[in-house]
């Protein structure tokens, strides 16, 4: 599987590639499967999570053994290095890396949180705890300084989207995830956003949410997909303390004139910065599920 | 409410959260009229479904009369939960159909959270501000004023905050030319 340009699912190119991929699940066994990201010059957060569930998930290879060519891109190679995707790889992926380039991505960026694994309740309230400490450090609001109130809000924002992110993996997917968030600077405008990126293999929100609204089970995802987001609906039914996940990233993205994209399955929704939400339905079904956020920052 | 080991709580099923619940109910249930039982969130972060958990069954059996002239506050010095208790006490409201309203002290003031619209806000901040300036209560006669507006609409305001457990009715006075008129605090 060849991807080139950016690293991230959501364009549809790069959509495609990992489409072929999860279709090729089922079909003639092989020996190796190589994913060459030789030709990758920009690695995003939703890239580094979606890429690192597909080799973190041997079952829908059909095949033995994975090689993974990094980015000739040298400020590409070192930013999986940086962000921690390189560690703790299965054991049958072979890391393949060619000749260095020296052109670096064109785009300068902060790490708010490396790649990390989200498999318990408690690495969640570690993390949330962390990520608070890790916006003061990265945006200059030292933690003696009042906050203002504009910023103040924000951060509540974005600290908790990331928790509920992470939460509905935990809660939802039956299976562990991942997580990664960078702060960049617009090229055209060079206002400072975040993308914070969520994944996990998990059986997807249809599977979900039908546990209690079984209608939904015979859906299609991306109908389900626009009733859960619209409607805050829960696998706990009607108990009122549940269902805040999705009101709180559209809240969030109120907040910091933002936007989300999200897959499960072949369900497909973007929340976009302006105008209503857009639903789309694929063919092949992505194993889990996963969502991109982003945020306006300082 | 006692922090666990972990500063940040994300499960609404957490043993802190039912116990933190189950104290303030009990502190509601033995109150005398007229007090306002704290609810410290002091070192600790919640998540919003924590938040529902904590303050959704609390706040709807305020609204819904089990507890008169008693009322609760949060307490959370630098705002670090008022978010997130927002965006939980608006969708429980949605959810519950009953409109639920916490205050929320924040050390620098005290703020509205969950389903408030703008007259309520308004109401608590005058009612508030005339508390501050003058140590007394607000009338609706003064609120009426304020606001041009007539004094059973005014009247019929603070009834709606003191349904909310936001304001309550402190004070009860004679009024020249016959009649009595209340006097509201703001809960803090």
């Amino acid at each position: 599987m060849t991807i080139l340009g950016e690293l991230t699912p959501v364009d549809s190119e790069i959509a495609t590639a990992f489409d072929a991929l999860v279709a090729r699940r089922g079909r003639a066994y092989s020996q190796d499967l190589l994913f060459d990201l030789s030709g990758v010059h920009f690695v995003w957060p939703s890239g580094l999570v979606t890429l690192r569930t597909l080799l973190s998930t041997p079952e829908i290879w059909s095949c033995d053994r994975v090689t993974l060519r990094l980015p000739t891109a040298e400020g590409c190679r070192q930013y999986l290095g940086v962000a921690g995707f390189l560690h703790g790889l299965p054991a049958e992926v072979t890391i393949d890396s060619p000749e260095t380039n020296a052109n670096a991505g064109t785009w300068s960026a902060q790490t708010l949180l490396p790649l990390t694994s989200i498999n318990t309740l408690q690495e969640l309230e570690q993390l949330a705890h962390c990520i608070t400490t890790r916006l003061d450090e990265m945006l200059g609001q030292g933690q003696a300084a009042a906050p203002d109130e504009p910023w103040r809000r924000q951060k509540s924002a974005i600290v908790s989207a990331i928790r509920e992110m992470c939460h509905n993996v935990l809660e939802h997917a039956g299976a562990g995830g991942w997580i990664a968030a960078q702060r960049y600077r617009a090229k055209r405008t060079g206002a400072p956003f975040l993308e914070i990126a969520v994944a996990d293999a998990g059986c997807g929100v249809r599977t979900s949410i039908a546990r209690t609204h079984r209608s939904l089970g015979r859906a299609a995802e991306a109908a389900v997909l626009r009733s859960v987001v619209e409607q805050g609906l829960s696998r706990f039914g009607t108990d009122p303390t549940r269902g805040n996940g999705y009101g709180v990233l559209k809240r969030a993205t109120r907040e910091c004139d933002g936007s989300f994209f999200l897959r499960s399955g072949g369900g497909i929704l973007e929340h976009p910065r302006r105008g209503p939400l857009r639903t789309a339905e694929r063919s092949v079904r992505w194993p889990g599920t996963y969502l991109m956020l982003r945020l306006a920052c300082r | 409410m006692r922090a666990p080991d972990a500063a940040v709580l994300c499960n609404p099923d957490h043993a802190s959260i039912r116990g933190a619940r189950a104290d303030i109910l009990e502190r509601l249930q033995r109150a005398g009229s007229g007090t306002v039982v704290p609810v410290s969130l002091e070192g600790i972060e919640l998540s919003a479904s924590c938040h529902a958990a904590l303050f959704g069954p609390v706040l709807e059996a305020i609204v819904r009369g089990s507890y008169p002239g008693r009322f609760v506050v949060a307490v959370d010095p630098g705002a670090r939960n008022e978010w997130d208790a927002d965006a939980a006490m608006r969708k429980y409201s949605e959810t519950v159909g009953e409109k639920l309203v916490c205050v929320w002290d924040r050390t620098d003031r005290c703020v509205l959270v969950g389903s408030v619209d703008t007259q309520v806000r308004a109401t608590y901040d005058f009612v508030t501000e005339i508390w501050q300036r003058t140590g007394e209560g607000a009338t609706a006669r003064e609120l009426a004023d304020m606001f041009q507006l007539t004094i059973q609409a005014a009247s019929n305001r603070l009834t709606k905050a003191a349904g909310l457990g936001i304001v309550y009715s402190a004070d009860v006075e004679s009024v020249m030319g016959g009649g009595r008129q209340n006097r509201y605090v703001p809960v803090q």
